[in-house]
């Protein structure tokens, strides 16, 4: 089933286009990678579909129903999460506090909020007392405290900005796990990243990005023998890896 | 030792009972201090530290730094009085239409103020109070320079005029005592976490579903609501209006240090930021009178001090030693 679709999405900034004229599909239970070299527009697209940035044109589509340049608030409402590629914790709350806000986002009461985000805790097992301040946490558990604090919105999908960026090979490891669970539990994930010995094993389908437009699509294994991709992005070196 | 500590309960409990022994405190003050010196000056803490509370729903929830509120305090005052002077509108009713006046010019201000970050929201609410104080400044219609000057009566709880100190005393207590409960449970509340979720990163609020224009509006509006009720008491209290006393700029930043001294988005941070910077500097001039401005370097050395120790105020101070006695008492008790 389709949950987010994107026709002709265009972004410019100034001379600068981020983003020309892309579509794209993602469908509901999917595991989906955003991948391309920097600058290639992959954070700016995140922006425009989660509402932080105006398209120039083109329609970004959500359950069938028309969410461009909605505001970024209310395509959260809709059921769209993300996390940034720059971890942005609350860090003069605590663990707790940082989860809670984002359950209020379906609960009217912070009681009932305080209890669904100790689920969620308990889902992301963050392994840190709930109550710590943010700011006390190692860089890797800041990046699950983010997918926590999303989480607890109860989005449909989630958009992931570089969660592996980092990371150490065992840190890369529970984190994919982790997003398996997520995925197991019925949200779909929309994932940018760069480190692809975790997304190709991880990801359904892979979206390629090089200077604004999209210059492939398809399974992972689709994507490593394609020539643009590699000429773009993955080199030689990776193709003959596979 | 370890059990006599135990006597005072940890945590919350031992804050309701401070909170308990200072109420008590300041209920028992005009039973001791009857001299209108002394309450005069308890009077202008309490209205200050109801000032604070005010301010800090703003300035130290929402994490907005407003400096204008002086213009909501000049439209509580000008609001009251006039409708008192004009129409015979009971002070208390004008200062219920003066505080909703405020709360809608402060959304109308805030509406696109609130585009702004940082310092140039600050700096827009600086220039929105000035306007209003130049405007007043030239309306003849509300006295202009000259001001208000509102007839004295005797003794009315209906007019808000009484020859004692002390009626006005239990009044801004009623007053402080109705904002701290009113900022306890904000806090406590949804919109006490969506402030504090904005005032940490607004662009993570809006990615998790808050619409921190509206919030903010909300926080703004509140918070100019009373400090405009503020603004009426003032003007009861002295009878007297003109731009210089209420839309002084001054008053703006006063309003704001006395929060940001005593502790931003802390509830009892204004309580103690009006002790210090209001009660203290009074006492501090009353008895060293002969040294002009000791007040000031005083006041100068508390803020040094605070903002390079500690920007985030006295309250955090408290925090600190706090935590420094219990290390203390962890190492010393085995």
């Amino acid at each position: 089933m389709l949950l987010l679709r994107l026709e002709g999405v265009t972004k410019r900034f100034g001379g600068l286009i981020a983003n020309r004229d892309i579509s794209l599909e993602v469908q509901r239970g999917q595991i989906v990678g955003l991948i391309g070299p920097n600058g290639a527009g992959k954070t700016t697209l995140f922006n425009v579909i989660t509402g932080f940035q105006k398209a120039d044109d083109g329609k970004v589509l959500f359950k069938g129903q028309e969410i461009t340049n909605l505001s970024a608030h209310a395509i959260c409402k809709k059921g769209i999460g993300r996390t940034f590629q720059i971890v942005r914790t609350f860090k003069d709350m605590t663990v707790l506090e940082n989860v809670i806000v984002g359950a209020l986002n379906r609960y009217g009461s912070t009681v009932a909020a305080k209890e669904r985000a100790l689920e969620v805790l308990d889902l992301i097992q963050l392994g840190a007392d709930p109550e710590t301040k943010a700011s006390a946490l190692t860089f890797v558990n800041q990046r699950r405290l983010e997918l926590a604090r999303a989480l607890a919105t109860e989005p449909e999908l989630l958009l992931l900005d570089e969660m592996m960026a980092g990371l150490n090979n065992t840190e890369i490891k529970e984190v994919t796990d982790l997003l398996r669970r997520i995925r197991d539990r019925g949200i779909t994930l929309f994932i940018v990243e760069h480190v692809m010995e975790a997304i190709m094993p991880l990801a359904d389908r892979v979206v390629v990005l090089d200077f604004g437009e999209k210059i492939s699509e398809g399974t992972p294994s689709e994507i490593c023998s394609d020539k643009a991709v590699i000429e773009a992005y993955l080199g030689e070196q990776y193709a003959r890896g596979e | 030792m370890k059990s006599y500590m135990r006597v005072i309960p940890k945590g919350m409990s031992a804050r309701h009972i401070a909170y308990l022994v200072s109420a008590m405190l300041l209920g028992a003050y005009p039973f001791v201090f009857r001299e209108p010196y002394f309450l005069y000056v308890m009077i202008n803490m309490l209205l200050y530290a109801f000032l604070g509370e005010a301010w800090n729903i703003i300035g130290g929830y929402a994490g907005q730094c407003a400096l204008g509120h002086v213009a909501f305090f000049g439209l509580g005052a000008y609001t009251s009085s006039m409708l008192f002077i004009k129409f015979g509108v009971s002070p208390w009713l004008g200062m219920l239409v003066g505080a909703f006046l405020a709360g809608g010019v402060a959304v109308a201000i805030g509406w696109p103020c609130f585009r702004l970050r940082g310092a140039y929201f600050a700096l827009a609410t600086i220039a929105f109070a000035e306007m209003v104080r130049v405007l007043f400044n030239h309306w003849e219609f509300v006295g202009g320079a000259v001001g208000l000057r509102l007839p004295v009566l005797s003794d009315s709880f209906k007019a808000f005029q009484f020859r004692s100190y002390i009626p006005y005393y239990w009044i801004i207590f009623a007053f402080f005592v109705f904002s701290f409960l009113l900022v306890y449970r904000l806090s406590k509340s949804k919109m006490g976490f969506y402030w504090r979720a904005i005032r940490s990163d607004p662009d993570a609020a809006e990615s998790l579903g808050i619409d921190t224009t509206k919030y903010k509006l909300i926080s703004m509006f509140i918070s100019s609501f009373l400090v405009s009720m503020g603004g009426t008491f003032y003007s009861q209290l002295v009878l007297y209006v003109d731009p210089a006393s209420v839309l002084v700029r001054d008053l703006s930043v006063r309003v704001a240090l006395v929060a940001i001294v005593g502790g931003m988005g802390t509830i009892e941070g204004p309580v103690l930021g009006s002790f210090i910077m209001i009660l203290l500097s009074s006492l501090i001039r009353a008895r060293f009178g002969e040294v002009p401005g000791l007040h000031l370097v005083i006041f100068a050395t508390i803020l040094i001090v605070i903002s390079t120790y500690e920007p985030r105020g006295m309250m955090a101070i408290l925090e600190n030693l706090r935590s420094w006695a219990e290390r203390r008492r962890s190492v010393a008790a085995p």
